[in-house]
């Protein structure tokens, strides 16, 4: 047997390439001719190949980039609390207006203080943009919440993400343009090109600055743990690229939607499961305000249709408040039933017939009223005809002398209050009529 | 002879990330930022493995970063930026093992590094051929070689992955521990030596090691430790 000429340092050194040529040619010829020696680099390098079996790819649990920038952002603060003292107490709304207006004024001040908070600024921008549409979406188990830490909140994200798939899926809630003004800040959604947020910054007018400086200071002021999730959630709406702005505008009306509920209803919604169940209120709720504001672009054919079919009733109904008061009751109740409907529906266009179509049936009767009360002379809720107003005042001899030193409007109203019941006029003024 | 700092000097002027540095130096916070996006995974899956501890070793890249940024003001690009911050790497570990061992708050193969399954001494006992052998499967293998991996010391776990997954050279392995090349050249040796002795059956076999090993003396773990 050979003498052994190597030892395991230099077979190692071989092994990784640090053996000057030389020597590692003359292991290399003892490999060839050297049963023991090949079997020892053999039994080196398969330990060395078991090392690609450790887990290689580490995902840290949290952003560490991010909280060390906040780290030396906190850091910087402390070293520097004579500039910030004055503002101490509010120190995002510090950072966020030196972004802002950094932003604006394309300042080069402010140096690493500015140019972290700007850039933490630039990074979370779509979740600022999107703050106000993403709380409502953002569904973390709020009894959590009230009683410790909210960082520590549970939070389904898998059911939220879920959620928003299932909000694009929802008929007309894109295009749904719900009264009441609407917090959008930009025409278009955030770049996702970081470098490109700057400009889409300077292109918001004063109004969507404002907006966007008040959703900073709210995400700011937010547990951390909260803000990673509503990072994520934003994420997962840019990610889908082609569809981002469709699902943009879904979570934008849902929001919109949800924050004309009472805070009780709102709270019922975006707890609601299965999401199945939460999906169909939420079309429920879309459908009912779609066939509302159709009553805003009715076309002249479906209002004609409308006038001649209020026309028919007043045959059996004394005036258009008793028609209003019949629509408001279950068919069942009401002495206008389905197949009263059904011609009225059967003439009008297309797009009024989907909308009807699509709404509950207790809820499409009183879309009918509401599209009466667009169509039909507002001054005729509340309309008695003259001759009832006189057979009343006759009635009323008794009183005649009271009625007659009455200013005339104030005459008649009572003879209407009399007639319609008391509730009559106060509807109509509370319609705006 | 070969100049080593000549080699650094020129291996700093090709490396981008010095020219980040540089910008750090001047305090361009978004340099920063792509510093550490571009490392804070490649210093997680080293430190993990030598405090053997998730949320220790990402505490630990977080201070890592920490250090870079106070030190920017002094960085001067003698070599590659990786080396720089590994060896910043290398310091915040080792305080942070001879902290915790002082503390005694965990062990460096740590309860969370350790497997139900697998532990030194049985891994030791296998070694003798002293036990039954069972087939593995990929994650009972992972968890084998992290348990050996464990087992070394901390000086030859650092200089094995820097080498391994962090592809350094010796000389740059020298640079990041402040050891000599000598040094680094024996490290790397016992730690390979320590890791096939442990490791072996498996690697004989493709099977290690057995269970039912309750009635074995657990205390013969200084084999594989022996630096």
């Amino acid at each position: 047997m050979k003498p052994n000429r190597f030892d395991d340092e230099t077979l190692v050194a071989y092994l990784d390439g640090e053996l000057p040529g030389e020597q590692a040619n003359l292991v290399e010829q003892e490999i060839n001719t050297n049963a023991e020696i090949r079997q020892r680099v053999d039994s080196l390098r398969a330990t060395w190949e078991l090392l690609l079996d450790l887990p290689s790819d580490p995902k840290p649990t949290r952003d560490l980039a991010q909280s060390t920038i906040e780290l030396i952002t906190l850091e910087l603060e402390k070293k520097n609390t004579s500039l910030w003292s004055k503002l101490r107490k509010n120190r995002w709304l510090m950072l966020g207006s030196l972004a802002i207006l950094l932003l604006s004024t394309g300042l080069a001040a402010g140096k690493i203080v500015s140019q972290l908070s700007q850039q933490r600024f630039m990074r979370n921008l779509p979740a600022v943009v999107e703050l106000t549409s993403l709380r409502n979406v953002y569904s973390p188990n709020t009894t959590t919440i009230a009683g410790s830490s909210a960082t520590d909140a549970e939070w389904d994200a898998e059911e939220d993400i879920e959620w928003i798939a299932k909000l694009s899926e929802i008929k007309n809630l894109g295009n749904f343009d719900p009264p009441g003004k609407q917090r959008q800040i930009g025409k278009s959604f955030v770049p996702s090109n970081p470098s490109d947020r700057r400009a889409w910054c300077d292109s918001l007018n004063e109004q969507e600055r404002a907006l966007l400086l008040s959703n900073y200071q709210d995400f700011e002021r937010l547990p951390r743990g909260h803000q990673d999730n509503l990072i994520k959630l934003t994420q997962v709406v840019y990610d889908k690229s082609a569809q981002t702005k469709d699902t943009l505008d879904a979570i934008r009306a849902y929001s919109a939607l949800l924050e004309e509920e009472s805070s009780r209803k709102k709270r019922e919604i975006k707890t609601m499961l299965p999401l199945e169940k939460r999906a169909a209120e939420v079309q429920r709720m879309v459908n009912l305000r779609m066939g509302q504001r159709y009553a805003e672009t009715m076309p002249n054919e479906d209002k004609a249709v409308i006038e001649k079919w209020v026309e028919d009733q007043m045959y059996y109904l004394n005036d258009i408040v008793e028609l209003y008061r019949e629509l408001t009751l279950d068919s069942e109740m009401s002495v206008i039933k389905r197949w009263d409907l059904d011609p009225l529906i059967d003439q009008l266009s297309p797009q009024a017939k989907e909308l009807y179509n699509d709404i509950d049936e207790k809820e499409a009767r009183s879309t009918i009223a509401y599209w009466i009360y667009f169509v039909i002379d507002p001054d005729m809720i509340g309309h008695v005809p003259p001759e009832k107003l006189r057979t009343e005042f006759e009635r009323l001899s008794d009183q005649h002398d009271l009625l007659e030193l009455l200013p005339e409007q104030d005459a008649l109203n009572i003879l209407k209050r009399r007639l319609l019941g008391p509730d009559a006029l106060e509807e109509a003024a509370s319609s705006g009529i | 002879m070969v100049d080593h700092k000549q080699i650094g000097l020129t291996a700093a002027r090709i490396d981008p990330d010095v020219d980040l540095m540089l910008r750090v130096k001047e305090d361009d916070a978004v340099a920063f930022d792509q510093l550490m996006r571009a490392y804070q995974a490649r210093l997680l899956r080293v430190l993990r493995h030598i405090v053997g501890s998730e949320s220790v070793a990402e505490d630990l890249v977080q201070d890592v970063f920490l250090r870079v940024w106070r030190a920017r003001k002094n960085y001067q690009p003698a070599a590659k930026f990786s080396t720089w911050v590994f060896h910043i790497a290398h310091n915040v570990a080792s305080n942070s093992l001879r902290d915790s061992k002082r503390r005694k708050e965990f062990q460096v193969a740590s309860s969370e590094a350790k497997s139900d399954t697998f532990s030194l001494d049985q891994m030791a006992i296998a070694s003798t051929g002293a036990m039954p052998i069972r087939k593995l499967d990929k994650a009972e293998r992972a968890e084998m070689v992290q348990t050996a991996v464990q087992a070394l010391n901390e000086r030859q776990r650092m200089a094995l992955l820097l080498c391994k997954f962090e592809g350094q050279s010796y000389q740059e392995i020298a640079d990041t521990m402040e050891l000599s090349v000598q040094a680094v050249k024996s490290l790397l040796s016992r730690a390979r030596v320590n890791l096939k002795t442990l490791l072996e059956p498996y690697i004989q076999s493709g099977a290690l090691p057995g269970e039912g090993v309750d009635n074995h003396d657990s205390n013969e773990t200084g084999g594989a430790n022996p630096s």
